[in-house]
């Protein structure tokens, strides 16, 4: 094994020195040793999943469609998923698209939650009977016949089928190797799911030409989908909120959510899951880097809605300023703008905390505990609006609801859906390698040691 | 495929200030071409200076016309230079080397061109200074200073002193490389602006961190910049303008349009300069690939726009949208925006065939910015053409000759400096591909060799 070395004072990353047998034995190891406390986590989740649809059914179900603010944390815990689980696989396309190096351990970390889509889109197609009809209310549909409810869950089946598309089709290389090295109860699976895959010439042309574009194509649905969503769940359910600027806020503050997911997970693989060697600080840094930049647009795009309507000082807007960020939800909003913007701006700012394992990784938790706080603010400034409020062309908020205090059940639905999600991504473990064997591989083949004046550096071929 | 030749480093300095010292047949037709719209610009600006605003189409309520257009356009072709430079840059993208100079000359020539406009706007030039200073904040006669038209001049005037910085810091150690091998008037100005130069380790240090730093610090100004001037509009409740989105919406269309430029006049460098070693294909193809994106987050953006200004349901909203889409002229205006800006060149770039020819690119570039200066006048011109209670009456605008002369000119007056430039300075930073050149390698995996990066890690 070669010795680490040292250019412009910081550390060669192991991964650069390893054989591409390293990186298949790493990837084999996690397959083949699924230990208690992995056990244990899946049954707590799947145990706090099973509590929340439980309170699902129990509570709002037993209170009825019509009743929307019952739904509150439904809609919170679909959003929430939205916002950072279904997210999460859009950083991995914009990585492969990039063809940056530094991705390659990153994509599974990211590319794994696809796997939980199925939640998001059940809790959609449970929500969507406590919508009225857009008939009489303004939405962006505009009374099309039979929206939102079909249409809307024609965009989340698109985007659900794309999400596994890709997690399934981005795995093919690692299926077949738990296929062929995986025990007989993983075998099973994974020989159905591998497709014959034996990695010939053909094979991987294909693998590569079709992988980035279905990464693309479920970009391309997830950005129209959470546009309607965001005007679905929030605009339109607020009276007075005209803003064209927030599906964008919206959107952006997913990827946002979506890269700290990505963080916190490969934190969470490299601390327990032996991945020390693939996660290093190069991709911490560079997550780093993305996550300051996007905390930065949270700002933006906050300020360019919040500028127009302070600005403009027409009532129905002084309304909703007053609804979402001045009264009613003003400290939600002031966690959410601490949490989403200034903590991590505060934070990351410094080169070194951004070249450090922990300082994205804690910034990345505190984004998402704010991203959560921010959707909860939306959602429960949303459902708090009446049906009576929203038909006709009126459209004006007259008078400010009270804050929705969230109870026991919907504490217990909130973390139900979010450990389904994690239930699914330990249980989608299982078949899949960390790392991603055939990726960290595929970086190996291209690189080479080099001497470069007094440096030692590794350079690494670009394809094309 | 990569389409790098190994070059000498004298070899690179020789064929990258060729430009400076011979002037090739296309060169001069280029001078004496643009020269010649230039003068019917300056006529035009004449002819309004002396007869007054009147020779314009502009009267009430359509104060604002052609001018202002064509202020908002180059603003937008002014992003090409820090996003090409500062985001290339920072993320230590290869193929950013030959583009970045004639990105940031771009950025500042457009800048001082977008200046220009507000300012023969006024029709008499020569009261700014009377108006503007001292700043009458006591009686509240001139516009607030809490008012984006003061805003503005201050975020454009930082964006082009901090443009000028980060182009000069990036030209030193070339203008060091001129200083050495001149003689006369162009000695002494490469020696001035050299500042002692010698090369050492010191100094490239220095400069690499100027270069990293003003790349960080430009960019909130770059987003702040055309943010503000989209706030001209978005801060007023003239319908279709009064929109949450115009910051990002006109951050977006101005990168849409000024990486378009940027391949325009990459072609022209290629064309006029002979510069095939250096402007290459894979270069084409990578600009091609993010204007991919950049496009398809412009079109996000432009029925964000459309669609949450029907969204309200607002007659007055409805009514300009109806005109904006559906009434002559502007419904041609949307047909070229859409067709032109997004359903022509975005299709074509998918293939990598098209993105690796010149032609193409250049081509579909030109047409962007045919779509995109469409665009500005779509969204400024009708929600001025109606009456509003506040309005004492409402009219069409119709722009005179002198106002097309004008936005005519504008082109030509940029094309023109951008020669003059390449003239005295060299328009691909000689430094930056030498460097490329140190750090470009060849691989051998398997059967084949690949072309490679050195990484420092």
């Amino acid at each position: 094994m070669a010795t680490h070395g040292h250019a412009h004072g910081h550390e060669l990353q192991r991964t650069w020195e390893l054989a591409p047998a390293d990186v298949l034995n790493a990837g084999l190891r996690w397959v083949r040793s699924i230990g208690t406390g992995r056990r244990t986590l899946v049954l707590v989740c799947a145990g706090l999943f099973a509590l929340g649809v439980l309170a699902i059914l129990a509570f709002p179900l037993r209170q009825g469609f019509a009743e929307r603010q019952a739904w509150t944390y439904v809609a919170v815990a679909f959003l929430y998923l939205m916002s950072t689980a279904a997210a999460a696989p859009a950083l991995s396309t914009a990585l492969r698209v990039a063809r940056s190096h530094w991705r390659r351990p990153v994509n599974r970390a990211s590319e794994i939650w696809a796997v939980t889509l199925i939640i998001p889109f059940l809790l959609y197609l449970i929500l969507l009977p406590t919508f009225p009809g857009t008939e009489d209310r303004l939405s962006i549909w505009f009374g099309w016949p039979l929206s939102p409810w079909l249409w809307g869950a024609i965009l989340l089946l698109a985007l659900t089928g794309a999400g596994y598309l890709f997690a399934w089709f981005s795995s093919l290389p690692d299926l077949a190797i738990v296929r062929d090295h995986g025990s007989p109860a993983q075998r099973r699976l994974a020989a159905w799911l591998s497709r014959g895959w034996i990695g010939s010439h053909r094979q991987w042309r294909f693998y590569e030409k079709v992988v980035n574009n279905i990464g693309v194509l479920y970009v391309l649905i997830y950005v129209p989908v959470m546009t309607v969503l965001a005007s679905d769940f929030i605009i339109a359910l607020i009276p007075g909120y005209f803003t064209a600027v927030f599906p964008a806020y919206f959107t952006i503050t997913s990827f946002q959510a979506g890269i700290a997911l990505t963080i916190v997970t490969m934190a969470v693989l490299r601390r327990w899951g032996g991945q020390a060697e693939y996660l290093g600080r190069e991709q911490f840094w560079a997550l780093g880097k993305m996550l300051l930049a996007f905390s930065l647009l949270w700002f933006y795009f906050w300020w360019s809605e919040f500028i127009i309507f302070w600005y403009g000082r027409m009532p129905h807007e002084i309304q909703v300023l007053k609804l979402l960020m001045a009264e009613t939800y003003r400290w939600p909003f002031i966690l959410s703008f601490a949490m989403n913007f200034a903590l991590p701006l505060l934070i990351l700012m410094w080169n070194p905390i951004r070249r450090s394992i922990t300082g994205p990784t804690v910034v990345a938790v505190i984004v998402l505990v704010g991203n959560l706080i921010d959707r909860i603010r939306l959602t429960s400034a949303a459902f708090s609006q009446p049906d009576a409020a929203l038909l006709g062309h009126a459209h004006k908020l007259k008078e400010l609801p009270a804050a929705y205090v969230p109870g026991i059940a919907d504490m217990v639905i909130l973390v139900g859906m979010v450990a389904g999600a994690l239930t699914l991504v330990l249980w989608a473990a299982r078949y899949l390698t960390f790392p991603s064997v055939a990726e960290v591989v595929g970086g190996l083949w291209l690189r080479a040691h080099k001497p470069f004046k007094h440096a030692r550096v590794i350079v690494i071929g670009k394809t094309e | 495929m990569q389409e790098r030749h190994r070059l000498g480093e004298e070899e690179i300095t020789r064929e990258l200030f060729r430009p400076l010292v011979t002037t090739t047949p296309m060169m001069w037709v280029g001078f004496i071409g643009l020269g010649a719209v230039l003068a019917i610009f300056v006529f035009a600006i004449s002819w309004m200076f002396y007869w007054g605003l009147g020779v314009t189409g502009l009267h009430r309520p359509n104060m604002w016309g052609f001018m202002i257009v064509n202020f908002v356009f180059w603003i937008g072709i002014s992003h090409a230079g820090v996003m090409i430079s500062a985001i290339l840059r920072l993320t230590q993208a290869e193929w950013r080397r030959p583009v970045t100079r004639a990105a940031e000359v771009m950025t500042i020539f457009s800048l001082m061109t977008a200046m220009l406009h507000p300012v023969i706007h006024t029709g008499r030039p020569w009261r700014t200074l009377y108006w503007v200073f001292p700043y009458d904040f006591w009686r509240n006669l001139w516009p607030d200073i809490r008012g984006p038209l003061v805003w503005d001049p201050s975020a454009i005037l930082t964006y082009l002193t901090g443009s000028t910085l980060f182009l000069y810091t990036t030209m030193i150690p070339d203008m060091a490389l001129a200083r050495d091998r001149s003689t006369g008037w162009r000695r002494t100005l490469y020696t001035i602006l050299a500042l002692g130069w010698r090369g050492n380790e010191r100094q490239w240090k220095m400069q690499t961190i100027a270069g990293f730093l003003l790349s960080g610090l430009i960019l909130p100004v770059f987003v702040s910049v055309h943010s503000i001037v989209s706030w001209d509009f978005a801060v007023s409740l003239v319908p279709t303008w009064h929109a949450t989105v115009f910051a990002p919406y006109f951050v977006i269309g101005a990168i849409h349009s000024g990486v378009s430029a940027v391949v325009t006049l990459m072609a022209l460098m290629r064309w006029l300069f002979r510069f095939e070693n250096y402007i290459r294909l894979e270069h084409f193809d990578a600009i091609g690939r993010l204007l991919i994106a950049v496009g398809t987050g412009w079109l996000w953006f432009f029925l964000l726009d459309i669609f949450f200004a029907i969204y309200p349901q607002e007659a007055r909203e409805l009514e300009i949208m109806q005109f904006r889409l559906f009434e002559w002229p502007f419904n041609v205006f949307t047909a070229l925006i859409f067709i032109f800006g997004y359903f022509i060149p975005v299709p074509i770039w998918v293939f990598q065939r098209f993105r690796r020819n010149v032609k193409i690119m250049f081509w579909t570039s030109i047409l962007v910015n045919v779509g995109m200066w469409a665009e500005r006048y779509w969204l400024i011109k009708p929600g001025l053409m109606r009456k509003y209670e506040w309005t004492f009456d409402w009219a069409w605008y119709r722009p005179s000759i002198v106002e097309m002369s004008i936005v005519l000119g504008s082109f030509a007056l940029v094309g023109f400096l951008l020669l003059v430039f390449s003239k005295i300075f060299p328009p691909i930073s000689v430094w930056e591909e030498k460097e490329g050149q140190h750090f470009a390698q060849q691989l051998q995996v398997g059967k084949r060799v690949v072309n490679a990066i050195v990484r420092e890690f």
